[in-house]
């Protein structure tokens, strides 16, 4: 078990360059012409009907679903996962302000360091192969993780942990595992994370440059060189004082200045970007937004809470927005 | 290519060129990366040596040569293209792991050898008198024989739990020892060399299913039976009974039968009925599946006779 246990610790992760290991071409072919003479037209598969659907079903107990290896979290960090997961639900979506989290359970192809008592789903017209639930992994994880619906299973009453005699290896199994989920579950520690940090600072727009945070400060709070308030200087070049909250953040982009102003307006945000380069402005769905140009300014208006990634074309990385 | 679409090309019997070579790579690269042993390919290797490129080719074909027999590959149509790749490398490496296993649980010791090293340690740490042209070894002081008992005392040896060779282990002979101390922890009588050589090599036998089962499962306990047996010995033995399985099975230390008597003022040939009695109702009350069902069993009892005392 040792070599699943060593597997588990040290996966080949997507990015893992698999170097080629040096042969002669000519020795490779003579050898797949021999496997070609054993086992040439052995077909192994089977047709099958296949329940994955290209619209999302409502998550719903039971079901099974892959879940995104890689993923923004709640502050807009990269999150990689060691290993893809395919998780069961099971309970129903539970929402708290924008943030919609599901409880599941990571399923495993190892069905031999299952504990004695955790069922075997066998059935591989369900997913593929053969699979256990691993029910003492349980998290919650953020709505958005759950990518492909697989199929639907009848889930059992849970397995009684007190008398069951664990070997080592199946300790260590689950150690693994539960390190190797967290990843999944991070979606919604970051979530909670977050709230607790804008109940400490006060709620504010993040910017987040390749996992490098920044809680973004009202520009009223600001104070210009000569001692005058900020919003006063715009109130008296505008004749009114504008109530409304406003954020500023510079980058700098090869050299290029990029100034960033968020304003808060009513339950929306207005994204201004003053940059000569053309910006792309998506959610974290995927979805694109039409900007406003104006000189230099491009303006993306009612913007709901959520996450938004913006790019331009020579921006190495994308510009990670939590409104 | 991805090596996602090379698999699926293996599974409908339609493998190209290209992809023979990327997932023989891919095998390659977790043999590299994970250190396999060569026992792998060869199972008549009995050491492990360098790979060479015929090894890894070989490796190949066999764990094409399961994926086959196995239908490892039956339903892959119905993985998404992302985890078919996993999926692959998974069955890789448990095909590998239980090659390694077979072989692990095929190490195991001849009965020349456990006789050889018994007999060494027997004469180091042991007594041993011949009686009616039978060498008999024993612990404390012997002036007879009774022949009937070694039915009785071989159904107490087979309730022992076997003694597992483990990969690591470098020496034989401290184990031989621990099991020669558990057979006369049990028996407590002269024991007839042959049947005790036959029992002890017995012992390292049953170590082999042991190490198997624990590798397909972790052994089970049924703590419900072991709550009856204890309620059911409870109500067999009379308080003389418990006061004596406290001191004999339960003491801190070894208690011989005749510091039982002198502290017990029963004399000794009655306490030797007593005891066989004893085991004999624990016995015939409940078996332990398993070694640690035995040790669970042995727990619970202990503490049931330290309420009752």
């Amino acid at each position: 078990m040792n070599e699943i246990l060593a597997f588990l610790s040290e996966p080949i992760e997507p990015l893992e360059k698999i170097s080629n290991y040096p042969l002669n071409e000519d020795w490779v072919k003579e050898h797949y012409a021999k496997f070609r003479s054993k086992y040439s037209n052995i077909k192994i598969n089977v047709p099958v009907k296949n329940d994955m659907v290209e619209d999302k079903p409502l998550p719903r107990t039971g079901q099974i679903w892959t879940c995104f290896q890689t993923y923004d979290d709640y502050f807009g960090n990269e999150i990689n996962g060691k290993l893809p997961y395919y998780v069961v639900v099971i309970d129903e979506v539970c929402k708290l302000d924008d943030f919609e989290s599901i409880r599941i359970q990571p399923i495993n192809l190892f069905v031999e360091l299952r504990a004695k008592d955790e069922q075997i789903i066998s059935n591989k017209n369900i997913a593929g192969f053969e699979f256990f639930i691993e029910h003492w992994n349980e998290q919650p994880i953020s709505v958005n993780l759950l990518n492909l619906y697989i199929g639907s299973i009848q889930l059992d009453p849970p397995v009684n942990e007190e008398f069951l005699n664990l070997s080592d290896d199946q300790k260590k199994f689950r150690e693994i595992e539960i390190e190797n989920t967290s990843y999944l579950r991070q979606s919604v520690i970051s979530f909670l994370s977050y709230k607790e940090i804008i109940a400490n600072k006060g709620n504010c727009p993040i910017i987040n440059i390749d996992n490098y945070i920044n809680y973004l400060v009202e520009k009223n709070d600001a104070v210009k060189e000569d001692g005058q308030p900020y919003e006063l200087l715009i109130a008296a070049k505008r004749g009114k004082k504008d109530l409304r909250k406003r954020y500023h953040y510079s980058h700098h982009v090869k050299g290029e200045k990029m100034e960033i102003e968020l304003i808060k307006d009513r339950n929306t945000f207005i994204l201004s970007i003053a940059t000569h380069q053309d910006v792309i402005l998506k959610d974290e769905r995927g979805n694109s937004f039409n900007p406003i140009k104006s000189s230099n300014n491009t303006i993306f208006k009612d913007l709901d809470s959520g996450l938004y990634i913006l790019n331009s074309e020579i921006m190495d990385k994308p510009i990670k927005i939590r409104l | 290519m991805n090596n996602q679409q090379y698999i699926r090309e293996l599974a409908a019997g339609q493998l190209s060129l290209k992809g023979y070579w990327a997932l023989l790579n891919l095998n390659i690269y977790m043999i590299i990366k994970y250190k396999w042993p060569t026992i792998i390919v060869d199972e008549s290797n009995t050491e492990d040596h360098n790979w060479s490129k015929e090894d890894y080719v070989s490796f190949f074909h066999q764990f094409i040569q399961y994926l086959i027999e196995n239908k490892k590959l039956e339903f892959v149509n119905k993985i998404p293209d992302p985890y078919v790749e996993y999926y692959f490398q998974k069955i890789i490496v448990s095909f590998v792991a239980k090659k390694i296993r077979e072989r692990q649980t095929k190490r195991s010791i001849s009965f020349e050898s456990v006789q050889r090293i018994g007999l060494q340690i027997l004469y180091e740490d042991y007594r041993s008198k011949e009686i009616n042209n039978k060498n008999y070894w024993y612990t404390t002081s012997i002036t007879s024989v009774a022949e009937s008992r070694i039915g009785i005392v071989e159904e107490l040896v087979n309730k022992l739990p076997g003694i597992t060779i483990k990969n690591d282990i470098k020496q034989i002979k401290p184990l031989i020892r621990l099991a020669l101390g558990d057979i006369f922890s049990l028996v407590n009588e002269p024991i007839d060399e042959q049947f005790l050589i036959k029992t002890l090599y017995t012992l390292f036998e049953k170590s082999n299913n042991i190490e198997d089962i624990k590798n397909e499962e972790p052994l089970d306990v049924n703590f419900e039976n072991i709550a009856k047996a204890v309620d059911l010995i409870t109500k067999k033995l009379n308080r003389e009974e418990f006061l004596l399985l406290k001191k004999y099975f339960f003491s801190q230390r070894k208690t011989s039968l005749q510091e039982l008597s002198t502290d017990t003022s029963i004399p000794k040939s009655t306490l030797h009925k007593k005891i066989a009695k004893i085991k004999l109702i624990i016995t015939s009350v409940f078996n332990p599946e398993n070694e640690l069902e035995g040790i669970e069993f042995l727990k619970k009892l202990e503490q049931k006779v330290d309420e009752l005392k």
